[in-house]
């Protein structure tokens, strides 16, 4: 992550919500319980090596950073694993994938609700 | 709603008709703006949850008009997992249809909610949340506990212990030997459950045993309940799971009732799958869209790499493919529509441990087998009288379970209750039957001596 010795850039904040098994995952010291659902806040750069900041970036930090144990649980070789559905602001995150631009290059704004769904038998 | 007013003539002289998209729009309105694609094809959130609830009346509809099941109370199995709380919600809508003033039916005379509480083996099974989520649907709750089936009943006072395995291929003599034998006297049937499953070998041998359990006690349910149907919540991404895990585990012979969408092999109980036309996707956007709650049911291989066990590395082989293309999951299914069972399994006896039609010399197969683990195996002494060999009662895929399972296990009730049927209904092999049902006499408990027990 950033070097705390460099000059602070605009931090995005990103509304994250893990279900079906996925909260399992994640270092409790991370979630929140809100009405039942495990949510988390998470503060990204706005911008990463000069281009704004994606659902690839979110994804790749709660990897690195949230996890407990077995990031590729939830971060797969490139992507997101495979039968983990994701939701931004609610809707489903592949309609976002049109003329050969991956789903994962779709740039977030500040306060943007994210939900990350297993669909996994047993999480 | 879009603005209609703009439109001219023309353009609504040649309105789309019903399938044809409108790019950026509901593909059922063609007025909203899409919140999900499902295969490429684009809904609003109210096109997709109305589609929804029609698709699970249609596959009840089609289930009923194939096999016609008479007019009975239906048992919905539900977990708490994310399939079946949909189902839960869609049959109780279903069923409150006629109390809605429609004209329409109910499919069934009435519901019966069917619980197996998994809480002995998975104690972060959160039981209380699941009980709340069917308590929600206003529907009665009837709930099991696994280790039920520990319980002596008169059908089953003494249980199956295996003795030795010899089922390697190439064995001299292939034989699975089992005696009957009561249960350890101070362990609770939950102990005797734990042990079951420590004594099973992988998370394969043990997800197989689960299911097994599962069945029985379903089945049990809906005989207790009165119910002539059962509900399963196997979804259209399970389904093409499980057809390929049930395949390379040599299940291929009772494969059809197992992923059909509706069976009648329990006879008196028709299993019908109405949730087999919706990918897991669909259900989670259902769940989440209708406010539906479900609780998290942990399996044996929660948390765990794709190659924990066969079902595990099945479903990330068609998860993935689906990911690339996104027919995978209906292509399956699709075929899967095809197979048709065949005449000599539906009259083939049921397997002891999973019920499903045992494949008479199922083990015969085995002889073809080039590869195998390196399983030391010992040699059954069937000179002890006490020992019955009962590899022609089990699929061929019990028989593999049972070949990696410790001796000493003893297995649930269920199973001497389907060998004692067997026993009296002539299937097993003649050597073998006087020497059983004497043993089972033996365990047969007279009214003078039931106090003591």
């Amino acid at each position: 992550m950033a070097d705390t010795t460099e000059k602070e850039t605009p931090k995005l904040l990103i509304n994250v919500e893990f279900s079906d098994g996925l909260e399992t995952l994640i270092k409790d010291e991370v979630l929140k319980k809100r009405e039942g659902r495990s949510c988390a806040q998470i503060k990204l750069e706005e911008t990463y090596g000069g281009s704004p900041a994606t659902i690839r970036h979110l994804a790749e930090y709660i990897r690195d950073n949230c996890i407990k144990s077995k990031p590729e649980l939830f971060y797969d070789k490139d992507g997101v694993r495979p039968g983990i559905l994701v939701l931004i602001n609610n809707d489903d995150w592949e309609l976002f994938e049109e003329d050969g631009i991956d789903k994962h290059d779709y740039k977030l704004e500040n306060n943007a609700d994210v939900v990350f769904i297993s669909t996994l038998h047993g999480g | 709603m879009c603005d209609t007013s703009t439109l001219d003539i023309s353009a609504a002289a040649e309105a789309p008709s019903r399938r044809k998209a409108v790019p950026g729009k509901c593909i059922k309105c063609k007025a909203a703006k899409p919140n999900v694609a499902i295969r490429r094809i684009q809904y609003c959130r109210q096109c997709f949850v109305k589609a929804s609830v029609t698709k699970f009346r249609m596959a009840v509809g089609k289930s009923r008009k194939r096999v016609a099941w008479p007019r009975t109370k239906v048992l919905i199995a539900f977990s708490g997992g994310p399939s079946s709380s949909a189902m839960l919600r869609l049959a109780a809508d279903l069923q409150n249809m006629e109390l809605k003033g429609t004209d329409a039916m109910p499919p069934f005379l009435g519901a019966v909610v069917g619980h197996i509480d998994e809480s002995c083996l998975f104690p972060s099974c959160p039981e209380s949340n699941i009980c709340a989520i069917a308590a929600n649907s206003g529907i009665q709750l009837e709930t099991l506990a696994l280790e039920h089936v520990f319980l002596p009943t008169e059908d089953h006072l003494a249980l199956l212990e295996l003795v030795q395995t010899a089922l390697a291929p190439g064995a001299a003599k292939e034989q699975l030997c089992v005696r009957l034998s009561k249960p350890a006297k101070d362990a609770s049937c939950a102990e005797q459950l734990q042990t079951l499953f420590s004594n099973l070998k992988s998370p394969t041998d043990k997800e197989d045993m689960l299911q097994a359990i599962k069945t029985a006690l379903l089945v049990q349910l809906a005989r207790n309940s009165g119910c002539g149907a059962i509900l399963l919540g196997d979804s259209a991404t399970r389904t093409a799971v499980k057809a390929m895990a049930l395949t390379g585990r040599g299940r291929g012979f009772s494969l059809p009732l197992e992923v059909g969408a509706e069976s009648q092999w329990f006879q008196d109980i028709v299993a019908i799958r109405p949730m087999r036309d919706f990918v897991a996707k669909e259900i989670a956007f259902f769940n989440r869209w209708t406010r539906q709650p479900s609780a998290f049911v942990p399996t044996f291989t929660t948390a765990e790499h794709r190659r924990a066990s066969i079902n595990r590395l099945t479903e990330a082989f068609i998860v993935e493919l689906d990911q690339d293309f996104a027919s995978t999951v209906p292509t399956v299914c699709r075929t899967l529509q095809k197979l048709e069972t065949r005449p000599d399994a539906l009259a083939a006896a049921p397997c002891l441990v999973c019920g499903m039609p045992a494949e008479p010399d199922a083990h015969t197969w085995r002889t073809r087998l080039t590869i195998d683990s390196n399983v030391p195996e010992s040699t059954p002494d069937t000179s002890e009288n006490d020992t019955f060999d009962i590899t022609s009662c089990l699929c061929y895929s019990c028989q593999t379970m049972l070949r990696h399972t410790a001796p000493g296990a003893q297995l649930p009730g269920f199973c001497s209750s389907r060998l004692h049927a067997a026993a009296a209904g002539s299937s097993l092999v003649s050597e073998n039957q006087d020497r059983l049902r004497k043993q089972i006499e033996n365990f047969i408990i007279s009214d003078s001596d039931s106090d003591d027990n």
